[in-house]
């Protein structure tokens, strides 16, 4: 694996040096070997991968104009014309005037598997052992789609910062079935032994057996509780609206729902349990990490929200500069403190809760926080005892939700996410159907 | 779900790389084969099963996979204001905000306008904000009216190019959220 691409660019922004006044690189290159099955239609391959993105300043009396390069990048790349672009188009966006901040050390972050030593090959373990996962468990896989990534970032500045990396990715889709039942698996990670297969497989069609037998959920408000899958459906899940509150776009136009300082929504601070949500770039082998973000910008730990207040936003290095602050790479790998209380009791406390266990789909309008989401499972407790639930759509303010929310003692870890299992919401709205 | 859906008899649909109206048609797929119409639904019979249409190249890494070109849903008799003047009580939908099937078939449709019919007119009662809920299977095969006005619209995602050309229908399923929610489970 190497970075071909990252010596024709520093060549080309050399030769320009009497126009740049500032530039950040980072150059990906790379593999990925990939494996696809849908039904008895089998294909696979390895494909070379390169990617550019560069950022090119230039300051003049009126302020600093910017503009990027963002490219596949190939030996045939005409990284000079493509700087000579990028600096033309500087000059039309001439904006307020700031300065890059001196290079900051890469975070300390394992991002590659070292048992990666060939992607393609890795795409091929990792199908035989989907195949071999779901044969064990009496079932057939009906589809899959299986990516593996091996590759080497580079990143260099104008400032002096020249660093490499190497990283890896896996994905996995796939679409089991056995008997009249299915069951869907996706998994991502940055280490093989992190997708947890054989659990994964086993769980999912657990689940299919449970969702035939489920009962059709009640409409009516509930307490709803989630546990961390459905908390972090598709990634991010519920969080992406907190993600969405840190963009200093959103906050600059006033469109986030509370600014620095101020509760995240009313209540926040007098919660039986205050939030305190940091974002985390160090996670190892998360996939959010990175030891430098974007074109040179240093990562940092900080605080999203802190006891119910809002506290930090995403800083870029421009972003930073014109606020005076400090860069911090963004919205990484998210971290939450344990809960006071057992998992087991956050469902006993009082009257019934409707603990969800999977979603269907989770639709969230980022900057309001609106949320409605299916179930796929749930498990309505209740007095007389629990039973498994399906169907029904939720809707709420998953601001306010996870805000205003109690949080088990016992705690979950993905690629994106450490903090607790289990959430208790408050009172929700339940539609059937 | 595409296998235990049985659509009205009233409804045709055909996949038809090959037609003039199709955005991304084309005489050869991505795997160099012929294209060729596909009847997807006709009739009343259950669906074809997937996966349709022909090998089409698209995503990051530009793999093959199988998806349909060119949808057309066969045009009715009847215009669509004929149609709407048919209805004795009900409303038109439109505005698709956002569009979710699931695996057990259930379908959520978010609208943007519901607007009020009765006795055949537009009554200029109209909500905002509504969603259109049912089993996929029961709102095709319920479907009692199809337009002979057709409207082309483009299918922009992740997917390789396509689009569809497709009538106004007349169907009944359950509206629920937003000022309708008084109204909830009316069909």
């Amino acid at each position: 694996v190497t970075a071909p691409a990252l010596a024709p660019l520093l060549r080309a922004l050399d030769r320009r040096t009497f126009a740049l006044d500032d530039w950040g690189a980072r150059v990906t290159a790379g593999s990925v070997g990939w494996r696809r099955r849908v039904g008895d239609d089998r294909r696979g391959g390895e494909q070379a991968l390169g990617h550019v993105r560069a950022v090119v300043h230039r300051d003049v009396p009126a302020g600093r104009g910017s503009a990027t390069i963002d490219v596949d990048a190939g030996p045939s790349t005409p990284f000079a014309e493509l700087v000579a672009e990028a600096l033309d188009r500087a000059m039309s966006t001439i904006g307020p005037a700031w300065t890059s901040p001196p290079p900051a050390a890469p975070a300390r972050v394992a991002v590659a598997d070292p048992a990666i030593a060939r992607p393609v090959d890795a795409a091929d373990q990792l199908e035989q052992l989907v195949l071999d996962a779901a044969a064990t468990h009496g079932a057939s896989v009906r589809a899959l789609d299986v990516e593996v990534v091996g590759e080497t970032v580079s990143v260099a500045t104008s400032r002096g910062l020249d660093a490499s990396w190497p990283q890896t990715a896996l994905t996995v889709r796939a679409l089991l079935v056995r008997g009249d039942r299915h069951a869907r698996v996706e998994r991502s990670a940055r280490r093989l032994s992190d997708l947890a297969l054989d659990a994964a497989i086993a769980g999912a069609l657990a689940d299919a057996d449970r969702i035939a037998a489920a009962a059709p959920t009640p409409a009516g408000r509930v307490r709803v509780a989630l546990e961390a899958p459905a908390l972090l459906h598709g990634g991010l899940g519920l969080f992406a609206a907190f993600v969405a509150q840190a963009d200093p776009g959103l906050e600059r136009q006033g469109l986030v729902a509370a600014r620095a300082g101020r509760p995240i929504v009313d209540g926040a601070t007098a919660a039986a349990e205050p939030l305190t949500l940091t974002s985390d770039g160090t996670l190892p082998f998360g996939l959010a990490s990175t030891p430098i973000a974007d074109v040179g910008d240093p990562v940092r730990r900080f605080a999203l929200v802190e006891r119910g207040l809002v506290r930090g936003l995403a800083l870029d290095a421009r972003e930073a500069a014109l606020r005076g602050a400090q860069a911090n790479g963004g919205v990484r790998g998210l971290l939450v403190p344990a809960g006071p209380t057992d998992a087991d009791a956050l469902l006993t406390d009082a009257g019934p809760v409707l603990l969800v266990e999977a979603w269907h789909w989770l639709a969230l309008e980022p900057v309001t926080g609106e949320l409605r989401a299916r179930i796929a499972l749930g498990r309505l407790h209740a007095a007389a005892g629990a039973r498994d639930v399906r169907g029904g759509i939720v809707r709420a303010d998953a601001l306010a939700a996870l805000a205003l929310a109690r949080r088990s003692r016992e705690l979950a870890s993905t690629p994106r996410y450490r903090g607790p299992r289990r959430w208790l919401l408050g009172e929700l709205a339940v539609d059937g159907g | 779900v595409a296998a235990r859906v049985r659509a009205a008899a009233a409804l045709t649909l055909v996949d038809d790389p090959t037609s003039p109206a199709a955005f991304a048609g084309h005489a050869l797929d991505d795997a160099g084969a012929p294209a060729r119409p596909t009847t997807l639904a006709s009739g009343g019979a259950p669906f074809a099963a997937g996966p349709w249409g022909s090998a089409r190249r698209s995503g990051p890494r530009w793999q093959l996979a199988r998806a349909p070109t060119h949808l057309e849903l066969a045009a009715g008799a009847a215009t669509a204001g004929a149609l709407e003047s048919a209805v004795a009580a009900g409303v038109v939908l439109d505005g698709v905000r956002d569009l979710r099937l699931d695996d057990d078939g259930y379908v959520v449709v978010r609208v943007s306008r519901a607007r009020e019919l009765a006795r055949g007119q537009r009554t200029g009662r109209v909500w905002g904000d509504l969603e259109l809920r049912g089993d996929v299977g029961e709102l095709l095969a319920g479907v009692i009216g199809v337009s002979s006005d057709r409207a082309a619209v483009a299918l922009a995602d992740d997917g390789p190019a396509r689009d569809a050309l497709v009538p106004w229908l007349v169907t009944r399923g359950e509206l629920a959220g937003g000022p309708l929610a008084d109204a909830r489970g009316g069909r």
